[in-house]
């Protein structure tokens, strides 16, 4: 079982990092660091799930998020949101606008790879 | 021993015994001993001044001649006693608050602090104390020679008369001007005169009780051995009875010398609950004995004897000398406590109202304190009671003493009484104003003078003795005993009723007609309201300097209670050191303590002029505004209360927000601090985790992971570094390291440092020559940081083709200027107020590896070097500046 | 309310008698007025006497130590009233 991840993330050394575990998994990993065009990219890319951190360039992960939740194409995808803020209001904030996940950095490999695993089912 | 010779041997060693007393006393109140001199007893005894030589010979007198009428002049004060609560009480309560002196001290306080009203009372006092004086040198003559007159050695009277006056201006003197602030009374005096009350009581109860168990056969037998025609039923009730109650009862507020016991020289307030019956008491047994005594005259002496002397001349005829010289001694005292309490009142207001404003009047040039005030003011106490004592000796001289003593004594009463209407006034009514004062009293003065005082000449002073018969010019409508017709037998009710209804009808119509000044009306709420919730409020500064204010003090208080005084202040204000405030509170305090020494107009005038002219404050004019009721006072205060409360809330909730302001500052600084902490953290566990669960990873890979690993590890440190650095700047704990330096030398450093970088964007440098030849002295690293950090910042972010960072020195008078700046697009608008703010990232700027700190470290590194760095918006590229000392 | 508080009946009886005293302490100068400034005091000094000695002095002197007796009564009360 396998599928494409999109990975939106802007921190070159954890791309790197997530795409050698992830592709070592079996996923297609297609990174993308620029946040004003992410959504558009998941609309494009349909992947099986999203893997998203809240601190982008140009556009925080939590509007990104939103867009994907309000585009039919992508509403029921499942998201991965990363953040090395760690504040309980940033994570409100993306259960509200309907993440699928919340995980703090950093984080252990094997949650991600069984998380991306439970996500794509 | 002859009789003269042991009179002035008891005299003398009476006088002794006088002073022994009054020093011990005043010895023990400034040592803070001898508390039952502070009892209510001493209180009670010291009001005795009251009865005067007058009342000792005179009432016996006047008893002889009149019956029972004597009785009035002791009820009226027993009336006043009885309603202590209502006047006498408010009086010593406005004394001790306002700090009073004298009773024209309180006039001139309560309208307006107007020193032209403390003239008028203080020369009124004089008039009518100095035939009062008069009279009591006279009775001691009298007496003198009544005593020796069988020896046939009589001094002369005018010998006795002198020596007896130059006597009680010496003891006046030492004991009356010892302290200048009236309100730390006078011990010695007082306990003095307490002692002589004793005498005087004892005596007239020892003659007393001679009378009517010696002489006769008890009670009984005295009034059997009574002239019938003396007491007739039915006849006590007559007009001058009731003036005689209504004087006697004036008198005892408004004779100088009674205020000054009353009011002046009452030590608590509590004492007058004591008196209200002790005083009444006292005078109900003075007057015990005094038909007895009457009527034994009468009848054991031949007729035509001097009834005024009974009290003495009785026990001599009964051969009972010893008795005789007790006799003569209570008349004694009653004469040098009036004269010696009346002198210490007139020199206080003499000096007060009339010597020390016509000192500062003339020296108007000079600033109050530049001369010794206090000194001034003993010297003229001093001199004006010498004065006194030699007017009431040259009036007696002059007059050569009239029969009747007790007519004398009711004139003086009169006179006085004219400040009556103006005092009660004063106290009850907020409306009475300082003119109609002035009116009524210079009124009710005149008249009393034509109807009463000038006629008692007998047509010897100004008024002819035709005048005073038919009238001025021969009109008999302007007759002085029968002004306006007015047909009243008694020439004392008459002088009464024209006198004192003129004056306060003037008073009241004057007052009606006319309004009070501003310092008026404040000082009829403080006086009026004095048990009221009304107290001066503190508040702005006043515009005296406070080393003048404690000079002024020295001179008027005294060096030591002027240093206590403004040391207590200052404390009271918060002042751990130094003067204090010249607040309205404490130039209120002030004030009222110099009045305590100088009376109230003179120190209004003195810290006027220090203050700046003597007009009135804001402060005045807010309370004057507030002055309508005691309602209005308060529930202004309420609402000033709530709204300092409003204000008070108003503060919180700023100071609120500013603190959740801060508290969101410091969120963010937090939650940024943690996204730069556990970036680089993620990465070295993401792989530290697959080198840990990876068995077989080509090497390459292996190399590169742990290469990562090595540099976000560095990544995390230097930011760690930074954030130190920066906390620590910000505290202004960073050591620095100052040397003398080359400035080109020290750029140089920082660029070859930043190559790496330089060369990465193939950034150009030019390095200008005239940084050469300045020398800084500083710390070279520090401001080596800075450089690096402005040179790497520009290669990063310069976005021209190609880019150029160019370095530029200035050196002008007293400080350098370093420009680094580029030909980049420069920073954008929007962002120029966020760039030295931490963990600023700019809209372009998300390079990893920059945490947003070096900007914000920079700056703190200039700051921590007295240097500043800024961003100067360039027509082209970016441009910092670097801002040195020299 | 504690139990050696005054009740509200006793404070108000304190109050009660303090209004009195004040009231009492009004009177006072008024009745010797009337006793003794007023016409009235003829009636009582006829031209009698008691014992030899005429009842004119013992009005006067009698009224004037029973005024004395009052102020006395009253003096302490009014000072605890002023000084609360």
């Amino acid at each position: 079982m396998a599928g494409t991840v999109l990975l939106i993330e802007d921190e070159p050394h954890i791309v790197e990092a997530l795409s050698f575990l992830l592709e070592r998994e079996g996923w297609t990993v297609v990174a993308h660091s620029n946040g004003a065009d992410a959504a558009e990219r998941a609309v494009q890319l349909q992947p099986k799930v999203i893997i998203l951190d809240v601190m982008l360039p140009n556009k925080s992960g939590i509007e990104i998020l939103t867009e994907i939740r309000s585009n039919a194409a992508t509403k029921d995808k499942p998201v991965l949101m990363l953040t090395a803020k760690g504040q309980a209001r940033d994570r409100a904030a993306a259960q509200e606008a309907g993440v699928s996940v919340f995980m703090t950095k950093p984080f252990s490999n094997q949650a991600i790879i069984d998380t991306v695993r439970e996500l794509a089912q | 021993m002859q009789p003269l010779n042991l009179l002035v041997t008891i005299c003398l060693i009476y006088v002794i015994g006088l002073f022994t007393v009054a020093y011990i006393a005043e010895r023990g109140a400034a040592e803070g001993k001898l508390k039952f001199l502070r009892s209510p007893v001493v209180y009670t005894l010291s009001l005795s001044v009251y009865c005067t030589a007058w009342t000792f010979y005179g009432a016996v007198g006047s008893a002889a001649r009149n019956g029972l009428e004597f009785v009035a002049i002791y009820l009226g004060p027993t009336l006043v006693f009885m309603g202590w609560w209502w006047l006498l009480r408010k009086l010593i309560r406005i004394g001790r608050t306002q700090r009073i002196t004298s009773i024209a001290d309180l006039i001139s306080s309560r309208y307006g602090k107007s020193n032209t009203l403390a003239v008028i009372v203080t020369l009124m006092a004089v008039i009518g104390t100095t035939p009062y004086i008069a009279l009591q040198l006279q009775s001691l003559t009298l007496s003198f020679a009544a005593f020796t007159a069988d020896s046939g050695q009589t001094p002369s009277p005018a010998v006795t008369a002198f020596w007896v006056a130059v006597g009680l201006a010496v003891f006046t003197i030492v004991f009356g001007t010892r302290n200048l602030d009236a309100n730390e009374r006078h011990h010695g005096v007082v306990t003095a005169i307490a002692v002589e009350a004793v005498v005087k009581l004892v005596a007239l109860l020892s003659v007393g009780i001679f009378v009517v168990w010696g002489v006769a056969d008890g009670p009984n037998d005295i009034f059997a051995r009574m002239d019938p025609e003396l007491i007739k039923g039915g006849q006590i009730f007559t007009p001058r009875w009731v003036t005689l109650m209504f004087l006697s009862s004036t008198a005892i507020i408004c004779l100088p010398r009674m205020f000054q016991v009353v009011v002046v020289e009452n030590a608590q307030e509590k004492h007058l609950a004591t008196a209200s019956w002790a005083f009444p008491l006292y005078l109900f047994l003075m007057s015990l004995f005094v038909l007895p005594i009457a009527i034994a005259g009468q009848s054991v002496l031949p007729p035509g004897s001097n009834p005024d002397l009974f009290v003495m001349t009785v026990p001599l005829a009964q051969e009972q000398t010893g008795l005789a010289a007790l006799a003569f001694l209570g008349g004694f005292s009653s004469a040098t406590s009036m004269v010696i309490v009346a002198a210490i009142a007139l020199s206080t207001m003499m000096s007060n109202h009339i010597v020390l404003p016509l000192w500062l009047t003339l020296n108007k040039a000079r600033n109050p304190q530049s001369d010794d005030v206090r000194t001034l003011l003993l010297r003229a106490r001093r001199i004006s009671i010498g004065g006194i004592l030699a007017l009431g000796y040259f009036y007696y001289q002059l007059t050569g003493g009239t029969d009747a003593l007790a007519s004398i004594g009711l004139i003086a009463f009169l006179g006085v009484a004219q400040v009556m209407p103006a005092l009660l006034g004063g106290i009850f009514w907020q409306g009475a104003t300082r003119k109609a004062a002035i009116a009524g009293i210079t009124s009710g003065f005149a008249l009393w003078a034509y109807t009463l005082f000038l006629p008692s000449f007998g047509g010897a002073f100004i008024l002819s003795q035709s005048l005073i018969d038919n009238g001025p010019l021969g009109l008999s409508i302007l007759r002085p005993y029968g002004l306006l017709g007015l047909q009243i037998d008694d020439p004392l009710v008459h002088a009464v009723s024209w006198s004192i209804g003129v004056n306060t009808l003037v008073f009241i119509t004057v007052s009606l007609l006319t309004t009070p000044r501003p310092i008026e009306r404040r000082q009829s709420v403080q006086f009026v309201n004095v048990f009221g919730r009304f107290s001066p409020r503190s508040g702005q500064s006043h515009s005296a300097e406070p080393e003048e204010l404690l000079v002024l003090a020295q001179r008027i208080l005294g060096r030591d209670v002027a240093i206590k005084l403004f040391n207590k202040t200052a404390a009271e204000q918060g002042k751990a050191r130094g003067l204090p405030d010249p607040t309205d509170n404490f130039m209120e305090k002030l004030e009222r303590d110099f009045a305590g020494s100088v009376g109230a107009a003179t120190a209004h005038a003195m810290l006027g002029q220090i203050t700046g002219g003597a007009a009135l404050s804001v402060e005045d004019m807010i309370a004057v505004a507030d002055e309508t009721a005691e309602i209005m006072e308060y529930s202004a205060r309420l609402k000033t209360q709530s709204e300092e409360l409003t204000k008070t809330a108003e503060q919180l909730r700023a100071a609120n927000l500013k603190l959740t302001e801060l508290s969101e500052q410091k969120d963010t600084f937090l939650s940024q601090v943690s996204h730069e902490l556990r970036t680089p953290m993620t990465s070295i566990r993401a792989f530290s985790e697959i080198l840990r669960d990876s068995d077989q990873l080509e090497p390459d890979k292996l190399k590169h992971f742990s290469s990562v690993i090595h540099t976000e590890s560095i990544r995390l440190t230097r930011l760690l570094d930074d954030i130190l650095d920066l906390s620590f700047m910000e505290n202004g704990q960073i050591k620095l390291n100052l040397e003398d330096i080359a400035l080109d030398k020290l750029i140089t450093r920082a660029v070859i440092t930043s190559e790496a970088r330089l060369r990465e964007g193939e950034t150009k440098l030019n390095h200008h020559d005239d940084c050469k030849e300045i020398t800084l002295h500083t710390d070279p690293d520090r401001l080596a940081q800075v450089l690096i950090n402005l040179i790497s910042n520009a290669a990063k972010y310069c976005d021209a083709a190609n880019p150029e960072i160019t370095i530029n020195c200035r050196r002008n008078a007293n400080q350098v200027e370093i420009d680094v700046s580029d030909n980049g697009s420069g920073i954008a608008k929007s962002d120029i107020n966020l760039i030295f703010q931490k963990f600023s990232k700019l809209s372009g700027d998300f390079s990893s590896g920059s945490a947003g700190l070096g900007l914000p470290i920079s700056r703190e590194i200039m700051r921590n070097l007295n240097g500043s760095l800024t961003y100067i918006p360039a027509e082209k590229g970016a441009l910092f500046r670097i801002i040195l000392p020299v | 309310m504690s139990d050696n508080a005054p009740s509200f009946m006793e404070r108000d009886q304190q109050a009660q008698r303090r209004r009195k005293t004040r009231e009492a302490a009004a009177f006072l100068p008024i009745l010797g007025v009337i006793l003794l400034l007023t016409p009235l005091i003829s009636v009582f000094t006829q031209n009698t006497r008691i014992g030899g000695i005429p009842n004119a002095v013992y009005y006067v002197f009698g009224i004037w130590l029973l005024l004395i007796g009052l102020t006395r009564l009253l003096a302490p009360r009014l000072q605890q009233d002023s000084t609360p």
